[in-house]
């Protein structure tokens, strides 16, 4: 029971902070309706994990839980991965706006 | 009438830039002209200040906004040197661990014609270094010789030399530690003519302390993992 609760508290945060970017306009539509989505799914299938018994089978997986984990730590993993990836692209192109900016600053060094 | 463009990249080496910049001799046999490029990488210390008061006409001061990491400076020192066509390129730390008539030692191979790309290798007379600093190049110039496919003795050492072939072909992709070992892959993979040089270090309480920590292997070790698994 505790489990739960904590659960759908969590849930209704992270879809408080939703709403609340998005009101401020620093998220889209589209990640308001996905994330808001994924949440009050989660808050739904921890009160009733035997529904998910039925996806698990369409995946070939023995019950619910299993197929979640697993959906879950894939999509993870692929997160993690396009987000090292959009980082570094980061990286770059803010070292290449610093050095251009250094190379047209360059600045000889007056004689002592 | 030769010109080297000697790369200097600093961050926060207000105790170490002037005594390095005020090291390096007038002459050096091989280059007819000298410029000191010193990248200055984002220092909160005050280190250009010191470049413009310890510097002298030889040097110019190139300053990056934001601090970008070791492979960020010497990248935008490399830039610098293709851009005003220099025909050789010498990397040199600012904390004061190399000798400055080392660097004659690095451009001697380049000037010669014998080598495209010269590392000054620690490792070769092997004197002076400390236990762990030894093991962990050791282990890291292993690695990065079964991951890029060139064997050099010290490929985390700071003093490297570069031909205009080299200067000119070089594109840095890292910007932190790791480019020791990105330019070990870009030597190879540019199927330039490599050197080694033995120099001497010179290590004090200042330079152990700026220099690279046993930790940072694992982190550079990681980085690399990432960037090839990204480059695939």
């Amino acid at each position: 029971m505790v489990l739960k609760a904590v659960t759908v508290l969590f849930a209704v945060f992270a879809m408080q902070r939703l709403v609340k970017r998005y009101k401020r306009r620093q998220a889209f539509l589209f990640e308001l309706c996905f994330w808001l989505l994924i949440w009050s799914g989660i808050a739904v299938v921890v009160f009733v994990p035997q529904k998910t018994d039925q996806f698990a089978h369409l995946l070939g997986v023995g019950t619910g839980v299993n197929a979640l984990t697993f959906i879950a730590i894939t999509g993870l993993l692929y997160a993690a991965w396009r987000l090292t990836a959009r980082v570094q692209q980061l990286e770059r192109d803010l070292t290449r706006m610093v050095r251009a900016q250094a190379l047209e600053t360059a600045e000889r060094v007056k004689a002592r | 009438m030769s010109s080297l463009c000697l790369i200097v990249p600093a961050f926060n080496e207000a105790g170490a830039i002037c005594a390095t910049l005020l090291g390096i001799p007038r002459v050096i046999p091989g280059a007819a002209e000298v410029t000191i490029a010193v990248v200055d990488d984002g220092s909160t210390d005050g280190t250009a200040d010191l470049v413009r008061r310890c510097g002298d006409e030889r040097v110019v001061l190139l300053r990056h906004a934001v601090n970008r990491g070791l492979g960020g400076a010497l990248g935008t020192g490399l830039a610098y040197a293709k851009l005003h066509g220099f025909d050789y390129a010498i990397t040199y730390d600012a904390d004061g661990q190399h000798a400055p008539d080392d660097i004659e030692l690095v451009l001697k191979p380049l000037a010669n014609g014998e080598a495209e790309a010269v590392i000054g290798s620690r490792m070769l007379e092997g004197e002076g270094m400390p236990l762990h600093r030894t093991v962990g190049n050791w282990g890291l110039s292993i690695i990065t010789s079964f991951l890029f496919g060139l064997r050099s003795t010290d490929s985390q050492s700071g003093l490297r030399g570069f031909s205009r072939r080299a200067i000119e072909g070089i594109a840095l992709r890292t910007d932190r530690m790791e480019v020791s070992s990105e330019f070990i892959k870009q030597i190879h993979d540019l199927d330039l003519r490599y050197a080694e040089v033995p120099i001497r270090s010179i290590y004090t309480g200042y330079s152990l302390a700026k220099g690279q920590r046993p930790s940072n292997a694992v982190s550079i070790l990681l980085r690399l993992v990432v960037h090839a698994l990204m480059e695939k």
